[in-house]
């Protein structure tokens, strides 16, 4: 590994000074799962590493407000676990229980999933259909940005020369479900070939609007809005999402990949995973009497 | 490159040493402290062989600046047992035959340590899940699974 200069930040203010007094190229380092891989491959040099992992306060999962937020330290493992999470926003645990190993869930942040911008991280796709949104810190003040907005392309985030401190959704209620489903070569230590995340909402068995995200099939998770248009108040019947999910295979635009296979093939899988998150997350609604 | 100084307790000693920020905890560990238990194979992350358990989380060391460990507590194969006094994780693992070449194998004790600590009597899935970040490229598992369930019984069986 090349050699950088090291800081460690006891609060967020001291490194968002750190970030903002950085006459040279910075990376700030959370979990490390994706950063010291990027270092020891020289994808990235910075020539500061600015430690965030001590900075107090940063791995809370709490409900505030009107939403479910979560500090920018909470790991894969800390969302599996976490009561308010399977009872408000089950998708995402449902994706951090697929990241990785258990050694990953125990280093890797939820945060820092979304920030690295690539298409298919497990969380992301799951935020991207809980709509969302990143706590994000600079010299002026603090804003909240659509996780969908903080992708430029592939890993270039729009977060650069800011810092993210926590991550907030609202909290699904008794009207809504979602699944998320993924299909990669191992059960573990794979990085998906497909994602399909979900959320629906269920008015006298008749979708109101769904939100359908599926990755990678494009440089960020993309949203199935061809798919998502046509479910609005239909009713919840299987030809009715075999349809939508047949919109999906049409829209989606994968490339053909020698890791995640062809371009057809993953047209044609993108419908299966797709098809089956709807069934549950609509079963999900529908089992409590909606 | 300024060296850190980083503190931190391991295998239930005081250790402040000077650090390289550039240096991984599993680099630290085998290289500096000369502790060679922890196995370096892949490097990235995939295959578990260097886990070590940091503050009581499973952790791959190869993913973990050294520095990153300053102030946590840091459990090794080394402090698991000694010849003479085995923990019963590495006695049902002889007795199971689950070590063939050994290099997964103080990585396989670190993860199944974790779990035991988490849940004293797993179930087989969860076991498996447990070692879901550690490759074995000899045994095939079982022989593994089956060791870890038999240890977690025999500690049970001492605890009563």
């Amino acid at each position: 590994m090349r050699s950088f200069d090291y800081a460690k930040a006891e609060t967020l203010q001291q490194a968002l000074e750190l970030i903002s007094q950085a006459s040279k190229k910075y990376t700030i380092l959370a979990g490390g799962t994706d950063v010291l891989v990027d270092l020891k491959n020289n994808k990235i040099s910075p020539e500061l590493l600015i430690d965030i992992n001590k900075i107090p306060g940063l791995n809370y999962i709490t409900k505030k407000d009107d939403y479910i937020e979560l500090g920018a330290l909470v790991t894969h493992f800390e969302v599996t676990q976490s009561e308010l999470i399977l009872n408000y926003g089950k998708i995402l645990a449902e994706a951090s229980a697929k990241v990785g190993s258990p050694q990953i869930r125990n280093m890797g942040t939820i945060v820092g999933n979304v920030v690295n911008a690539q298409p298919a991280a497990d969380a992301a796709v799951a935020l991207h259909a809980l709509n969302a949104e990143l706590k994000v810190l600079n010299g002026c003040g603090e804003r909240w940005v659509p996780v969908k907005d903080s992708y430029l392309g592939l890993g270039k985030s729009a977060l650069a020369g800011q810092l993210v401190a926590a991550i907030r959704f609202i909290p699904l209620n008794n009207r809504q479900g979602s699944s998320f489903k993924r299909i990669a070569r191992r059960e573990s230590l794979a990085l998906p070939i497909l994602n399909a995340a979900v959320v629906v909402q269920i008015e006298q068995e008749k979708f109101e609007w769904a939100r359908i995200y599926a990755a990678p099939v494009g440089p960020a998770p993309m949203k199935m809005n061809q798919a998502e248009n046509f479910l609005k108040g239909k009713p919840v019947q299987d030809t009715v999402i075999k349809q939508a999910a047949e919109m999906v295979g049409q829209q989606a635009e994968p490339r053909n990949s020698l890791f995640r296979g062809t371009r057809e093939y993953r047209k044609d899988i993108i419908c299966s995973l797709v098809e089956e998150a709807l069934q549950e997350a609509s079963q999900e609604v529908l089992s409590k009497g909606r | 490159m300024n060296k850190v100084r980083i503190g931190f307790k391991f295998n239930d000693q005081d250790y402040d040493i000077l650090v390289e920020p550039n240096k991984t905890l599993a680099d630290v560990l085998r290289e500096q402290l000369l502790l060679s238990g922890t196995k370096k194979s892949c490097a990235e992350g995939e295959c578990g062989a260097c886990s070590v358990i940091v503050d009581g989380k499973l952790v791959v060391s190869c993913l973990m600046l050294a520095v990153s460990a300053d102030g946590s507590v840091i459990q090794t194969v080394e402090g698991l047992g000694t010849a003479q006094n085995l923990h019963p994780l590495q006695k049902a693992f002889i007795e199971e035959g689950a070590i063939q070449c050994g290099y997964c194998t103080p990585g396989m004790l670190m993860a199944a340590k974790a779990l035991l600590d988490r849940i004293p009597s797993p179930n087989e899935d969860q076991v498996r899940e447990a070692i879901s970040g550690n490759l074995c490229r000899c045994t095939g598992y079982n022989a593994i699974v089956r060791a870890i369930l038999k240890a977690a019984k025999s500690m049970e069986a001492k605890e009563v």
